[in-house]
């Protein structure tokens, strides 16, 4: 017994926030410098009342326009921008999409490895006989923590979300993952206010970092040369060790996807790992880094560019806030 | 790796050919306009990818100048 992705569907905000207007709002960086640094042109953010829940929804509903929600057995949604503190968003989503009372649903809370993780939990729920037709929502507003006058994390972070069904099927389709956590770096992309720990602050001080952003510890912050070094320890090493649990060779795969964090970053993995660019997928110009959605947003718009067809081998391979990373690979 | 070399590959990583910038040994990073998160990050690819080394952030930020960055890379290692 195994399990198969069924579909995937994705929805972006309509709000479009483009180079040329992160140029005109903070005069530091041309909108051709911003191109060059990251690989985006533009990146599609919630409005003030749109939350990571209401998107849900809309890219829930669009899957199951074309897939019967009476067949939906179990929930899973990771999210990194709660409605709530409780209750779980996945409850809330059960109720909003109609599907059965009669299924289980709980929420995960990863960034930018939360594909991956949602990925194995679904393997495991099928393989334990748990449950048959799953439903996987990703979605991510992160825009709502950068601060107004931080052009660093504008230029990176868009919000997005996505569904996917994984199903039960005669044979696996979901190959042996890699997986890693280290909570050692947890302060080097962090919310620190509005948790229990440090509550949210009205009066927070805005403070200037050395690159020219200003946030509060109500902002998101993330030091991305940091960054960086978690990625270059962790992503080429688990590159390797996801071939080798599943004993196959870059020539087996079709393609390759890295979580889409910035173009400059998967440049220097792709070399790192060797991986011809015919295998290697960087599509990030039009959405920005989503967080959770990067890796099925890239999977869909791959199925639908015929870029990879039925059977092909795919790795899907995410890293992020945490620290947390895994890999797997995916037949078709 | 010759030190005119390494300025020549820093001012390229700094993007600076095209702004009338002649790096030296002694410049201080630090005042040149741009120079932020991003930099740091580009430096801290090229030390990687030149001299299979990693340096943290907090290594970086607290340098001035190109001769500061040879001294944490090991004066060896140059010509």
């Amino acid at each position: 017994m195994g399990s198969v992705i069924k579909l995937i569907e994705y929805y972006l905000p309509q709000e479009g926030i483009s180079n040329e207007q992160l140029e005109e709002k903070f005069h530091k960086w041309t909108a051709k410098k911003v191109y060059l640094k990251t690989g985006i042109r533009n990146r599609h953010w919630c409005s003030e009342h749109e939350t990571a829940l209401d998107i849900a929804v809309k890219a829930g509903k669009k899957l199951l326009e074309t897939y019967n929600k009476e067949e939906i057995d179990y929930l899973l949604y990771c999210t990194q921008s709660p409605e709530y503190y409780l209750p779980s968003g996945a409850c809330l989503i059960q109720e909003r999409l109609g599907l059965n009372t009669g299924i289980g649903a709980l929420d995960v809370n990863l960034g930018c490895s939360g594909y991956i993780y949602l990925l194995s939990l679904a393997k495991g729920l099928i393989s334990g006989g748990i449950a048959k037709n799953i439903l996987l929502i990703t979605s991510e507003t992160y825009s709502k923590y950068i601060n107004p006058r931080d052009l660093g994390n504008q230029t990176i972070f868009g919000d997005a979300s996505t569904a996917t069904v994984i199903t039960r099927d005669d044979v696996e389709h979901v190959y042996d993952f890699s997986l890693g956590t280290d909570g050692s770096g947890a302060e080097n992309l962090i919310v620190k206010n509005g948790g229990l720990k440090h509550r949210f602050d009205a009066d927070a001080e805005a403070v200037e970092d050395e690159s020219g952003n200003y946030r509060t510890d109500n902002n998101i912050y993330m030091n991305g040369p940091e960054i960086f070094n978690f990625t270059i320890s962790h992503v080429p090493v688990t590159y390797k060790d996801t071939l080798a649990k599943n004993n196959l060779s870059i020539n087996d795969l079709k393609l390759v996807i890295f979580h889409q964090a910035n173009k400059y970053i998967l440049k220097y993995l792709q070399e790192v790992c060797d991986i011809p660019d015919d295998k290697f997928w960087i599509d990030m110009e039009e959405t920005g880094n989503t967080v959770s959605n990067t890796l099925p947003i890239a999977l869909k718009k791959a199925i639908e560019s015929k870029k990879i067809k039925k059977k092909d081998l795919v790795m899907l391979l995410g890293f992020g806030v945490g620290y947390s990373w895994g890999g797997t690979i995916i037949k078709i | 790796m010759k030190k005119e070399d390494f300025l020549k590959k820093i001012t390229s990583v700094l993007e600076l050919e095209d702004e009338d910038i002649i790096l030296t040994m002694d410049t201080n990073l630090k005042d040149l306009d741009d120079y932020d998160s991003f930099s740091i990050l580009s430096i801290i690819v090229f030390i990687h990818k030149n001299f299979e080394l990693q340096l943290t952030a907090r290594q970086l930020q607290n340098v001035g100048t190109p001769h500061d960055i040879v001294k944490l890379i090991g004066e060896d290692k140059f010509e």
